[in-house]
């Protein structure tokens, strides 16, 4: 799902350092995935801007993201990442939705005067 | 065993970079635009406009982290910086470094990489959190001095 390709600069290779398992003889580095993104600046822009009880929930998911990863869970990280993303979206959404609705409104002259 | 433990992560496609990249950075943009268009015509300063007041504060009657982001942006489109920092300090902070980190993004879709940004330090997202809780704490305190931060 991530936009970018996977580089593998040494900060990524092993839980134990260059090389991790797959070293030692056996030729092959065995090198992580790549750390999904937490999506943290759409999750704080939705808290601010949108719908913050959903993007509380994606802030929360954003702060488990690395943990996860670095605990070598690279699944749960994948998980969590796009669990911060998708509530970012609904947060977004629901704003989109609701004051979408009002200049729509608003346009159609429903907030004129005299129509109160 | 050596099978296992050398096998390579699965490839990915190559990332679509340079400017057909920027669709999304692009659509980022055009709606902040919309959103502060809208807001310039909807006026949230002045009680009674088209724009609705946000479901949290009518339901339960309390500030929420957000509540006051709109006439914030309202206060700073017409340069007034002390108004925005009245109506939500906190979001005002943000402001600079969701630029920040729109910059950084459209940076590396644009080369294909990640460009690193405040967002990726390890501390970031907890630090986020607990400033978000903090703030929605502070500004519902019902005792001076904390009333005045309410919206």
């Amino acid at each position: 799902m991530s936009h970018y390709p996977d580089p593998i600069p040494y900060e990524q290779y092993g839980p134990y350092g260059y090389g991790g398992y797959g070293a030692g003889g056996y030729g092959q580095p065995y090198p992580r995935p790549p750390q999904p993104p937490s999506n943290l600046a759409w999750a704080i822009a939705t808290t601010v801007l949108c719908c913050w009880p959903l993007s509380i929930v994606a802030i929360i998911a954003a702060t488990k993201v690395e943990r996860a990863w670095l605990l070598g869970d690279y699944a749960e990280a994948r998980r969590q990442s796009d669990r911060a993303r998708n509530w970012s979206i609904a947060s977004a959404a629901v704003v989109v939705v609701l004051y979408g609705a009002v200049v729509a409104l608003g346009l159609a002259g429903v907030f004129d005067e005299g129509s109160r | 065993m050596v099978g296992v433990l050398t096998t390579a992560p699965a490839t990915r496609t190559a990332p679509v970079t340079g400017v057909r990249a920027l669709w999304a950075p692009a659509a980022v943009a055009a709606g902040a635009a919309l959103s502060c268009a809208v807001i310039w015509w909807g006026d949230p300063t002045t009680p009674g406009g088209p724009l609705p007041v946000c479901p949290t504060k009518l339901l339960l009657g309390i500030d929420c982290p957000g509540c006051g982001s709109l006439r914030m942006i309202y206060s700073l489109l017409h340069a007034d910086l002390g108004a925005a920092l009245r109506f939500n300090a906190v979001a005002l902070v943000t402001l600079p470094l969701l630029a920040w980190a729109w910059v950084t993004w459209t940076r590396g879709r644009w080369r294909g990489r990640r460009v690193e940004s405040w967002q990726h330090r390890r501390w970031a997202p907890m630090i986020a959190l607990v400033i978000t809780v903090a703030w929605w704490v502070v500004r519902n305190i019902p005792v001076e001095p904390f009333t005045h931060l309410r919206v």
